[in-house]
């Protein structure tokens, strides 16, 4: 007699069944109904399974994404040595080891408790930490003409960020293991989804940086370019501002100082340093000061939506905003702030061909505030706020 | 078999069925599959059946009439960018005025 056979003699047995027929069909219906039970007493077992599962399947395909990013840029490198003829064996362990030691590069946050001259130490940290990473870079492609340089850095800066990310998460993963605590893995699986999108955003950006193509935060030197095709005439100003483009435009009438990363390679410049030199050393006397930015939306707001505000449009961690806002406040010069909306993803990736028509809107509405506020023979200094990267000037 | 053993069996199949479905459809990953597929079905339909110019796209321009070209991106290419290629009407070479990428999302994790 097989297991089955006896299994239903029990159920027969034991008065769950009144015949063969239907034995089967109500121990069917209790091993549901057990179920349901368990599940109703245990779901929080359950759902710390199901936390621990989806934020351990998350941490796998991060890993994954890193790898294939890591591999994308040791290959891109590879290319641009042999593009440029370098010998037919490149030491790709070598590369390996700069792009690793680069990705756990950190940069420690100055002492805020004293905050005087707090901002001057953070543009010290920013710098020093750009110009360190684009130094190693530089030593992995010797002859290789910076703007493709400036373009690997971003793509490893990227990395960097995705690889602080992974490890983030990995450390509250074990920390959650390790203490047997649910609340950890819950809070680290409620930000899954904004992380998620984090992520896939900078996945998009180090392939598109790779490529020199405009990613979404490049609308704002892109509508000072597109600003500049309309002047009469435009002439650079020679100066010594790292790089960063300075520019003389002709608006009907007006003089338009234009200020922008350098591009076409990947850089944001050092905008604030750019308009100290114009208010400072040019001594010029702006009616305003526009910048230009690409602005995160909110959920309902659309691709591409124009607002317009007063204010420095600028993100990051607001040492150059700080260092506007005080020459402004200064020298009392009125700030305007045009910004184009979009999304974190549609900012980091190939700029979306909504924010691309957007930016002919906002370099009319430049041009309209322009005409409204700035009488002919004045003078005013707009800002392309963002990187640069496949924007020239 | 009596009414009740029927109706016990099948409410309780019914709901363990229902309770499963619900548990797949709720799960981020098949709700993401599911709605990039019929995004992509939309976006096919909306561009009928993709003739439109898709992808990363590189709009070319000619400084002196204005005359537009829209090609496949070029590695290499950036917006300002002066390019070999003349212009049809006034012999005029063209000048990269536009890299964008125009499509639907690519899929992340």
């Amino acid at each position: 007699m097989d297991l089955l056979a006896v299994l239903q003699q029990v159920l027969l047995q034991t008065g769950l069944g009144t015949s063969q027929s239907n034995a089967w069909l109500i121990f069917l219906s209790n091993i549901i109904w057990i179920a349901m039970i368990f599940l109703f007493f245990f779901q929080d077992y359950v759902m710390i399974w199901r936390y621990a599962y989806t934020v351990g399947s998350f941490l796998t395909n991060l890993n994954r994404l890193i790898t294939n990013n890591v591999n994308l840029v040791i290959n891109h490198v590879d290319q641009l040595l042999r593009s440029n003829g370098s010998p037919k064996n490149v030491n790709k362990d070598a590369i390996e080891k700069t792009i690793k030691d680069l990705m756990d590069f950190v940069v420690i946050e100055p002492v805020n408790a004293e905050p005087t001259g707090l901002m001057r130490t953070l543009k010290l940290l920013v710098t020093t930490y750009n110009d360190r990473l684009e130094d190693s870079i530089r030593s992995l492609l010797p002859s290789i003409e910076r703007t493709l340089v400036q373009n690997v850095v971003d793509a490893v800066d990227g990395l960097r960020e995705l690889n602080f990310i992974y490890k983030v998460i990995m450390h509250y993963y074990r920390l959650s293991n390790k203490y047997r605590n649910p609340y950890l893995m819950m809070q680290v699986y409620m930000l899954l989804p904004i992380l998620r999108e984090y992520v896939d955003a900078l996945n998009g950006a180090i392939s598109t940086f790779l490529k020199g193509q405009p990613v979404g935060d490049a609308a704002g030197p892109l509508t000072v370019y597109r600003f500049m095709r309309g002047c009469s005439s435009v002439e650079e100003i020679g100066h010594n501002v790292k790089d960063t483009y300075i520019g003389l435009c002709n608006f009907e009438g007006r003089r338009v100082y234009v200020v922008k990363a350098r591009g076409p390679g990947g850089t944001v410049g050092n905008l604030d340093d750019g308009i100290a030199y114009l208010v400072e050393r040019v001594s010029v006397k702006p009616r305003f000061i526009i910048t230009v930015d690409a602005a995160l939306k909110l959920e309902g707001e659309k691709t591409g939506s124009i607002a317009e505000g007063v204010g420095v449009a600028m993100g990051g961690i607001g040492v150059e905003r700080f260092n506007i806002e005080r020459i402004a406040s200064k020298y009392g010069i009125p700030l305007y702030a045009v910004l184009i909306k979009m999304s974190m993803p549609e900012a980091l990736s190939a700029m979306p061909k909504e924010v691309e028509g957007a930016v002919n809107d906002a370099v009319e509405r430049v041009k309209r505030v322009i005409r409204e506020g700035v009488g002919e023979g004045e003078e005013v200094i707009l800002v392309g706020v963002g990187n640069t990267g496949g924007v020239a000037q | 078999m009596s009414f009740e053993y029927y109706y016990i069996t099948v409410v309780g199949l019914v709901i363990f069925i229902v309770v499963i479905v619900i548990a797949l459809v709720m799960n981020e990953r098949y709700f993401r599959l599911i709605k990039s597929y019929l995004s992509q079905t939309k976006e096919a339909e909306a561009h009928g059946g993709g003739q439109a110019l898709s992808g990363e796209v590189e709009v070319l321009m000619c400084p002196r009439c204005g005359f537009t070209k829209t090609i496949p991106f070029r590695l290499g290419d950036y917006v300002g960018k002066v390019t070999n290629e003349a212009c049809p009407n006034d012999g005029e070479r063209l000048v990269v005025h536009a890299i964008y990428y125009s499509g639907p999302s690519s899929q992340g994790l």
